[in-house]
C-alpha cells in the first residue's frame, strides 16, 4: 500500500513516515501543499494523509484540486482544528477520514488500513485466498492454519495482491503501490520480492506468473 | 442582614411617627390656644359689662351695684363666680355661692386684664379674669332748670371709686373638648403609623421592585453566559447610571473573556501540533523499538527545545501584561545596541543578502530599560532579516518627533497586505498560518508591543503604497529613575 503524508510540521512528518514505513507500507513525505499536490498528481496513492494549514497551498484546496481533477485516492485529514465546522467543512472539500492532533499512531495506522480496503471494496480486516488467510488488522499471514512469517514490505505486497485477488497485477502497479520515491525503479526489486514470498507461502503455488501481464493471486491453479 | 427595606422601612415609620407627634402637639396646643382665647373674650365681655354696670353709692363703701347682676349664676349650668373688691382688697361683693372662698386676685386694666386658671370652690377647673377699674357714678340726667332754692337743696354725686373684679367660671368643658381632641389625635395618630407599618413595606417591595429584578437577572449570569446585558428601558432613572455602568463593566468582562478564550484556543491548538509530533515519535520508537535509534530522541529533543521557547515566550508577555516586571532604566547609546543586535542576525542576513542602514547620530541614546529595548530591537530586526526579500535593505531611523523620539525599522514587504498591518500585533498571528521550519510562533510582535507599553513606548505598524513596511516606536525622552 502506498501512502502520501503531507505535513508542513517535520517532525511529525517523520515520524508518521518512519512508522508507515516500518508498518510495511511505502510513504512520500510531502512538507508543503503544492509539493503534495504534485506528489498525489505524479503518483497513485492508496491513502493521502494530509494536513490542513500548510504553507504555499492549505490542505483544502490541495483536495479540491484533486477532486475536481476526478482523482478519488481516499485522504485522511491530519489536522490540529478540532472544531465541528472544521470537520464538516474537511469531510465535505472531499475527505474520507479526518483525525485530530495530537492522536495515537495505531490509531492513524488503523485509519490508514482501514481506507486502504475500502479502496479494494473489502470490509472485513480477514482475507482468505483457498487455505491462505491473511489478517490485515494484526498483520498475521497463516496457510492451513500454520503461520508464516514475513517481512513488512513482503506483507505488503502479499496483502495488496490479497486484496486483488483473482485480478493480474503488473509489476508497475506493484513498483507504484510498495515502493515509494526512495526506491530504484531500474531494480528487479519487485520479481525478488515475488520470488521470496512464492517460497515462504510453500506449496501448492498460489502466486501466478502470467507472462508479459503481470502476477495473480489465486487459489485456483489454470 | 443589611437591607435596604427593612432600613427605609425603620427610617420613614421613625421619621413619620415624629413628624406625626410635632404635627399632634401642634394641632393640641392650637386648639387649646383657640379655645382658651375664646372663654377669655367671654370673660372679658362679662368683665366689661359688669363693670359698665359698677356704680358708686352715696356711701364711700356703699356700692350700687345693680341688682341683676348680684348674682352671677352662670348659663346653662356653667357655674360663674364675681368678686368685687375695694382698692385694699377687701370684699365689696361676691357671688351669693362663695361665702367664704375668696379667690388669689390679679388685675389688668379693661382693656388688657389678667387671665389665669384657678380651682372653683367645688373643685372644678376654672378660668378667671381680673380688673382694676374706677366705678363712675351715672351722668346726671337733663332737667327742667331748677329754682335756685330747690338747686342748692339737692346733694352732689358720689365720687369715683377704684374697685376690682373678679370673674371665674368653669374651664371644665374646654377641657373635656381639649381632652376628646387628644382622644382623637392619639387614635388617628396610632392608626397612622400602623397604617404605615402595613403599607410602607409593601409600597417600598413594589418600588424596589427594579433592585430585585436586577439582583435576578445579575444572578443569571456567569462566566458562559456574558453576552446578557440588563435591559435599561422601564428603569427608575436613579438605576439607569448603574445599570449602564454594569453594561459597560459586563462588556468589558465578555471582551477580555473572549480575549482569552481565543489566546487559550489558540495555544492549545499551537501545542497541538508539537504534542503530536512529540507522541508520533514516541508511538513509533515503541511499537518498533529494534529500529528506534538516534533521530527519534533528536527528534525529542528539538521538539522539547520548541515548547521551552514558546513556554519562555508565553511568560514574558504574560509578566509583560501584568506588568509584573522591575523596570531598570539607565543611559542606553542606540548605535551600539543595534550594531550588538546585528551581529546576532548576520549570519542569517548574510544568507538572504540582506543589509542593515543605520541612520542616526552617534551620541543618539535613550534613558530605557535596556534588556527590554534590546528584546523589542531584536524581534523587529529578527523579524526584517526573516521576511524581507532576499537582497533588500533594512533602513533604521531615529529622529527626534514632538518633544518626544521615533525609532524606525523599514523594509519591503513582497507578501503583506493593508488589512493584513493592524493583525500583525495580535498573539499567535502569522501570515501563512502554517508552522514553517523557521519555529516562528506568531508571538515576537505581540511580546514587543507589550515591552514597549511597559517602557511606555508606543509600537505602531504602518504599510506604504510601495510595499514599505515600516515598525516604529515612539515615546518620550525619559531621565533614569
Amino acid at each position: 500500500m502506498k501512502v502520501l503524508v503531507v505535513e508542513d510540521a517535520r517532525h511529525l512528518r517523520q515520524a508518521i513516515v518512519s512508522g508507515l514505513r516500518r508498518g510495511g507500507y511505502a510513504v512520500d513525505g510531502a512538507g508543503d501543499g503544492a509539493e503534495g499536490l504534485w506528489f498525489a498528481e505524479s503518483n497513485d496513492y492508496d491513502v493521502v494523509v494530509l494536513d490542513i494549514m500548510l504553507p504555499e497551498m492549505d490542505g483544502l484546496t490541495v483536495l479540491r484540486r484533486l477532486r475536481e481533477k476526478g482523482n478519488r485516492t481516499h485522504v485522511l485529514l491530519l489536522t490540529a482544528k478540532d472544531a465541528v465546522e472544521d470537520r464538516v467543512r474537511g469531510l465535505q472539500a472531499g475527505a474520507d477520514d479526518y483525525l485530530v492532533k495530537p492522536f495515537a499512531f495505531a490509531e492513524l495506522l488503523a485509519r490508514i488500513q482501514a481506507l486502504c480496503r475500502r479502496r479494494y471494496g473489502q470490509k472485513s480486516p480477514l482475507i482468505s485466498v483457498g487455505d491462505l488467510e491473511i489478517d490485515t488488522a494484526s498483520k498475521m499471514v497463516r496457510r492451513a492454519g500454520a503461520p508464516i512469517e514475513l517481512k513488512p514490505r513482503e506483507y505488503a505486497l502479499l496483502e495488496y495482491l490479497a486484496l486483488r485477488q483473482g485480478e493480474v497485477v503488473s509489476r508497475s502497479e506493484i513498483e507504484a503501490h510498495l515502493y515509494d520515491e526512495q526506491a530504484d525503479p531500474m531494480s528487479n526489486v519487485v520479481d525478488s520480492a515475488i520470488c521470496t514470498l512464492r517460497r515462504k507461502l510453500g506449496t501448492p503455488p498460489i502466486i501466478h506468473t502470467r507472462h508479459g501481464h503481470g502476477y495473480v493471486l489465486s487459489a485456483d491453479a489454470t | 442582614m443589611n437591607s435596604i427595606r427593612r432600613l427605609l422601612t425603620s427610617r420613614l415609620l421613625l421619621a413619620f411617627t415624629l413628624i406625626l407627634g410635632i404635627a399632634g402637639v401642634a394641632i393640641y396646643l392650637l386648639a387649646r390656644l383657640g379655645l382658651y382665647r375664646e372663654l377669655d373674650a367671654q370673660l372679658k365681655f362679662k368683665a366689661l359689662a359688669m363693670a359698665a354696670l359698677t356704680k358708686p353709692g352715696r356711701d364711700y363703701v356703699d356700692l350700687e351695684f345693680p341688682e341683676r347682676i348680684a348674682s352671677v349664676a352662670g348659663g346653662e349650668g356653667v357655674p360663674e363666680y364675681f368678686q368685687l373688691f375695694d382698692a385694699q382688697t377687701n370684699i365689696l361683693a361676691q357671688s351669693p355661692g362663695l361665702s367664704n372662698f375668696v379667690f388669689q386676685p390679679q388685675f389688668g386694666v379693661l382693656e388688657n386684664p389678667a387671665f389665669w386658671n384657678l380651682r372653683l370652690p367645688d373643685g372644678s377647673h376654672g378660668r378667671a379674669v381680673g380688673v382694676e377699674f374706677v366705678a363712675k357714678p351715672p351722668a346726671p340726667k337733663p332737667k327742667p332748670r331748677p329754682k335756685d332754692k330747690e338747686k342748692e337743696a339737692k346733694p352732689p354725686p358720689p365720687e369715683p371709686v377704684p374697685v376690682r373684679l373678679v370673674i371665674a367660671c368653669s374651664s371644665e368643658k374646654v377641657n373635656e373638648q381639649l381632652q376628646r381632641l387628644l382622644w382623637i389625635l392619639a387614635i388617628a395618630g396610632s392608626g397612622s403609623v400602623a397604617a404605615t407599618l402595613i403599607l410602607v413595606p409593601r409600597l417600598l417591595r413594589r418600588g424596589l421592585e427594579p433592585l430585585q429584578k436586577l439582583g435576578e437577572q445579575a444572578g443569571g449570569i456567569s462566566a458562559a453566559r456574558l453576552q446578557v446585558r440588563f435591559p435599561t428601558e422601564r428603569l427608575p432613572e436613579e438605576l439607569r447610571p448603574i445599570v449602564s455602568r454594569l453594561n459597560e463593566l459586563l462588556a468589558r468582562l465578555e471582551s477580555s473573556f473572549e480575549r482569552e478564550r481565543r489566546f487559550s484556543a489558540d495555544l492549545a491548538h499551537e501545542l497541538r501540533t508539537p504534542i503530536a509530533s512529540l507522541r508520533a515519535t514516541a508511538d513509533v520508537a515503541l511499537q518498533w523499538p529494534e529500529q528506534g535509534g538516534r533521530e527519534s530522541w533528536e527528534a525529542v529533543h528539538e521538539l522539547a527545545v520548541q515548547m521551552e521557547a514558546m513556554s519562555e515566550q508565553l511568560l514574558a508577555m504574560t509578566r509583560a501584561e501584568q506588568s509584573d516586571w522591575t523596570i531598570q532604566r539607565q543611559p542606553v547609546c542606540l548605535k551600539p545596541l543595534f550594531n550588538s543586535v546585528w551581529q546576532q542576525l548576520q549570519v542569517t542576513a548574510e544568507g538572504r543578502r540582506i543589509s542593515l542602514a543605520l541612520d542616526m547620530p552617534e551620541d543618539a541614546s535613550l534613558v530605557t530599560d535596556v534588556k527590554l529595548l534590546r528584546a523589542i530591537i531584536s524581534n523587529l530586526l529578527g523579524n526584517s532579516v526573516e521576511y524581507a526579500p532576499a537582497g533588500s535593505r533594512i533602513e533604521v531611523g531615529f529622529h527626534a518627533v514632538d518633544g518626544g523620539f521615533e525609532l524606525r525599522i523599514a523594509n519591503p514587504s513582497n507578501n503583506l497586505k493593508p488589512e493584513d498591518v493592524p493583525k500583525l500585533f495580535d498573539r499567535f498571528w502569522r501570515k501563512d498560518q502554517a508552522r514553517t521550519a523557521s519555529g516562528h510562533l506568531g508571538l515576537g510582535l505581540s511580546i514587543c508591543k507589550s515591552f514597549a507599553n511597559l517602557l511606555g513606548y508606543e509600537l505602531g505598524a504602518t504599510l506604504s503604497g510601495s510595499n514599505i513596511l515600516v515598525m516604529s516606536l515612539r515615546g518620550r525622552f525619559s531621565n533614569a529613575a
